[in-house]
């Protein structure tokens, strides 16, 4: 089981040199590839040099001991690890020292400060309670992988940092091991404005959990009454991946959930104050996801025009009723991945073409801008064969200069100079002249994914942004002045206008 | 003359379709009974490969054991062989829906123009429509389907989302308020029931309902005849016990029984089976033939979960104190955080007098504390007794020990007994 549920992917920049370097997570011992990007863009396999040798399902990267690098939190089946960084993309394992070795099996983790201490705490979600001797089968008793409801659900974890130099679980003072569901996705944001940092959990088969903050860390799970454990039915559904962002740009965050095939994927609008509501037909986001099974999934401006599109990674885990390739390995399993245009108040599904015909057994998504054109690139980890990149042609990389004229952009790095790093839950309003847009600075999501916290904007025809309102993750709210587009902006702590 | 004439152009279509080439399902680790129905099924159609009606039943077997492509293409040429039947379009219907809505509107209009007052039918149809966008005419489909069936609860389930999704929570409660009161078993109408009340301003009862939906099972049953038909004539393991699983959550034990004991009559070498009868069997307060199937279960597989657990309390119940324990023990190897078998070990050696092992297995169940009150509850009244045992044998330290457990237990639970546990240990000096 855990086989066909891996593997993960982390895009991050591991040795300070300014690019984008990819692990992939695999569960197989040994699996796991580690890769440096060059000056020239092509990647060499540092796995063996780096330290970053072993299994895993996923990752969660982010700087935990604030000495200005990245550093490697590893979901498994079994011990978790941590993987600090020397600064040069070299890790060692400091998971005892740090009482980071959760047991169980572990998916995917996010980081958040929800203390406000300074330093990056970690939400770990844990699927089952997997018993390798547990043999399953379809109706009719064809041998087949396990479902979550053959095994418990597992109860998930919370990582508290001191400071820099260990982890405490406060799971339970949290609240959160009331209860023991099949934790597959999370991502970490304040999603109804009050100024906490908020938890939501893609459960398999279980319902979803938004874990409201309801500060001193104190966590309540509030998902059925705001409409985000259920979907539109009352039914729980596979979650596997959880996409997050402003989708219809009315300045709050949407979720949009992976899911089994014969069940949608699930598009989550943010209502604020009554919560969510499932928006999935009337956004046209279901029909195109009901014959395929989802996992990494992403929100990210494809275009560059000023809104959020969606890409998902597909890959069957039990046998498809009809099989899409005609023999391998994996012929029962295999799907196109989907890719699908934000136009205003509906989605387009536009997978008609390559790369997206393509069948493969997909797992992890991140977006990143891998070769720094002002466009964003997808990776996807494929559990039937090697990675893929896809590489962005909004922009030319040859000659980004020559970008349409409405494809003008934005990245943002938000950095805290106290921290020594960038500001992992901080909240931005971009002013532009068609109006606020809402980013956030998170660097997980998806399905066992991680990918680099700066924020990527879309902007369209225009040219300038007039200004940025950040509420950093501790409260304090700055404005800084806007700046021209096709650039990636530093706004620093401390820099703006304090409000 | 309708009639003939009828008949004539359903020969008509039938002679006009291309020779159809039976589907065959990949069969290999299929289970036996399975295989053997679906070879049989397919050798009859190759016999007779004109008759609808053979074409529909193999459709509804395929489908039964999964076989959904291979069920599709059955069901459409038993729809062309017989298009006045009206369960060949309507099966194909509802499968073809589980892939896509849009295109199974025709098929679901093309059956329902046979059969217009199939309540579960019209049913399905609208909650296509609803997926499939076409928000106004699912409405109108969930009042017909109601007005036909007032009793249906998807109906008026249906007719609560539309309120709830067109911004009128007031309307929602009403609509999910009548499907809950009919179907209150169903988890999908109480969890989007209480999410109108919030909506609708009332976080209060929303809570009450949603906290009582945890408790409800995460498959929904709806009455629908002919649907169910088809997961009738699944053969494996696994659907006689998902059958028997059904009518458990109806209470009816009686149906439940007769589906375990048809699945054991095809291959009895399945512990699962017998398990699922000794449970079923002891629910109906059939004891001695309960504990004769959870034998027959642990004789097949003695680490089957559960299995030990339940003949160990089987064996208290019938006085076989040696049994019980032993039975006991070898669940708690088996599970070694299994409270509830930690104080039948401790009531049994508390009965036989064997106090070391009552203290141990006492401590080990107060270390693991238990959350759920009913074992939580029992916990506190062992400690205490076996304190109040210790405090009479004048062994007064020892059972203050016991005495505090139950008090720290008593008052996490914020427990009426916290009073009279500090009066006792106050009298104990403590």
């Amino acid at each position: 089981m855990p086989a066909v549920m891996g593997g993960g992917a982390a895009v991050f920049d591991a040795d300070g040199d300014g690019d984008l370097d990819l692990y992939f997570i695999a569960p197989a011992p040994g699996g796991s590839r580690f890769y440096l990007q060059q000056d020239d863009g092509l990647f060499l396999d540092a796995t063996a040099a780096s330290g970053l040798v072993g299994d895993g399902m996923g990752a969660t990267a982010g700087d935990l001991d604030n000495d200005g690098d990245v550093d490697l939190y590893i979901t498994r089946v079994g011990p978790d690890r941590l993987l600090l960084n020397d600064g040069n993309g070299v890790f060692a394992d400091r998971s005892a020292a740090w009482d980071a070795s959760t047991p169980g099996w572990s998916s995917s983790a996010a980081l958040l400060d929800y203390d406000r201490d300074g330093y990056l705490d970690i939400y770990v979600a844990r699927y089952v309670a997997f018993d390798p001797e547990r043999v399953c089968s379809q109706h009719g008793g064809r041998r087949d992988f396990c479902g979550p409801t053959e095994f418990e659900g597992m109860s998930d974890v919370l990582l508290h940092n001191l400071g820099g130099h260990g982890f405490e679980d406060v799971g339970a003072s949290a609240g959160i091991t009331a209860v023991t569901d099949a934790g597959l996705g999370v991502v970490a944001a304040d999603f109804d404005h009050d100024g906490e940092i908020d938890i939501y959990v893609a459960n398999d088969a279980d319902p979803n959990n938004l874990w409201i903050h309801q500060g001193g860390g104190r966590f309540v799970d509030d998902g059925v009454l705001q409409g985000s454990a259920y979907n539109r039915w009352g039914n729980s559904e596979a979650g596997m991946g959880i996409a997050t962002g402003d989708a219809d740009l009315d300045l709050d965050l949407d979720l949009f959930v992976t899911h089994l095939i014969t069940e949608t994927n699930t598009y989550y609008r943010n209502l604020l104050l009554p919560g969510f509501e499932d928006a999935t037909i009337e956004t046209d986001l279901g029909a195109a996801s009901l014959d395929l099974t989802g996992f990494g999934t992403a929100f990210f401006d494809a275009d560059n025009d000023g809104d959020l599109d969606l890409a998902v990674a597909n890959g069957a885990v039990k046998r498809r009723p009809s099989a899409l390739a005609p023999h391998g390995l994996w012929a029962d399993y295999v799907e196109p991945n989907l890719f699908l245009i934000n136009q205003g108040d509906r989605f387009l599904d536009a997978s008609s073409e390559p790369p997206w015909t393509e069948h493969g057994l997909s797992r992890a998504l991140v977006p990143a801008d891998l070769d720094r054109d002002g466009d964003l690139d997808l990776v996807i980890a494929n559990l039937d064969g090697p990675p893929q990149i896809l590489r962005n042609l909004t922009i030319d990389p040859e000659a980004p200069a020559d970008r349409a004229a409405a494809a003008n952009w934005l990245q943002i790095r938000v950095i805290d100079p106290r921290l020594g790093r960038e500001a992992i839950g901080a909240r931005i309003v971009v002013r532009t002249l068609d109006g606020p847009r809402l980013v956030h600075a998170l660097s997980t999501g998806s399905y066992l994914s991680a990918g680099p916290a700066t924020v990527h904007l879309g902007l369209g025809t225009a040219d300038a942004t007039d200004g940025f309102d950040v509420v950093w993750p501790d409260g304090l709210i700055e404005t800084f002045d806007g700046v021209a587009a096709n650039q990636v902006v530093e706004l620093v702590r401390g820099e703006g206008e304090v409000q | 003359m309708l009639r003939l004439l009828s008949l004539f152009l359903a020969v008509a279509a039938a002679a006009t379709l291309p020779a159809q080439q039976i589907p065959e399902p990949p069969l290999e680790g299929a289970e036996t009974a399975v295989r053997q129905r679906l070879t049989t099924q397919a050798a009859d159609l190759r016999a007779d490969p004109e008759n609808g009606a053979a074409w529909g039943r193999y459709g509804m077997t395929l489908e039964a054991h999964t076989f959904t492509a291979e069920a599709i293409a059955a069901y459409r040429q038993a729809h062309a062989l017989s298009p006045r039947t009206f369960r060949w379009p309507y099966l194909l219907a509802t499968l073809v829906d589980e892939r896509s809505a849009a295109e199974s509107l025709p098929l679901y209009r093309a059956a329902l123009a046979l059969n217009p007052d199939y309540a579960p039918g019209r049913v399905r149809y609208a909650e296509a429509l609803e997926r499939a966008g076409q928000f106004d005419d699912a409405a109108t489909e969930y009042e017909r389907a109601a007005r036909l069936m007032p009793a249906n609860a998807h109906a008026h389930a249906g007719l609560g989302r539309l309120a709830l999704a067109a911004g009128d929570p007031a309307a929602a409660v009403r609509h999910l308020s009548r499907a809950h009161d009919l179907a209150p078993e169903n988890r999908s109408f109480a969890v989007t029931l209480a999410q109108a009340h919030a909506r609708a301003g009332d976080r209060e009862r929303g809570q009450e309902i949603a906290a009582a939906a945890r408790s409800l099972g995460r498959i929904n049953y709806r009455n629908d005849p002919i649907r169910s038909s088809v997961h009738d004539l699944a053969l494996d393991v696994r659907s006689y016990l998902r059958r028997a699983n059904a009518h458990r959550v109806h209470g009816e034990l009686d149906l439940a029984q007769r589906e375990l004991r048809a699945g054991i009559a095809i291959d009895g070498s399945r512990p699962e089976l017998h398990f699922a009868l000794a449970e079923v069997l002891a629910a109906s307060g059939d004891q001695p033939a309960s504990q004769v199937a959870a034998r027959r279960a642990y004789e097949l597989h003695p680490e089957l979960e559960g299995v030990a657990a339940f003949l160990a309390r089987g064996l208290f119940q019938s006085g076989d104190l040696s049994g019980a324990l032993a039975m006991a023990e070898e669940a708690l190897d088996l599970s070694p955080g299994d409270v509830n078998m930690m104080l039948l070990v401790a009531i049994i050696s508390a009965e036989r007098g064997d106090v070391v092992r009552t203290v141990e297995i006492l401590d080990r169940a107060y270390q693991a504390r238990p959350q759920d009150a009913p074992t939580r509850n029992a916990l506190i009244q062992l400690l205490t007794n076996v304190g109040e045992a210790m405090a009479n044998s004048g062994l007064q330290d020892a059972a203050a020990v016991q005495l505090e457990k139950a008090l720290d237990l008593a008052e996490e639970a914020e427990s009426p007994d916290v009073a009279l546990l500090q009066r006792r240990l106050a009298q104990l000096g403590r």
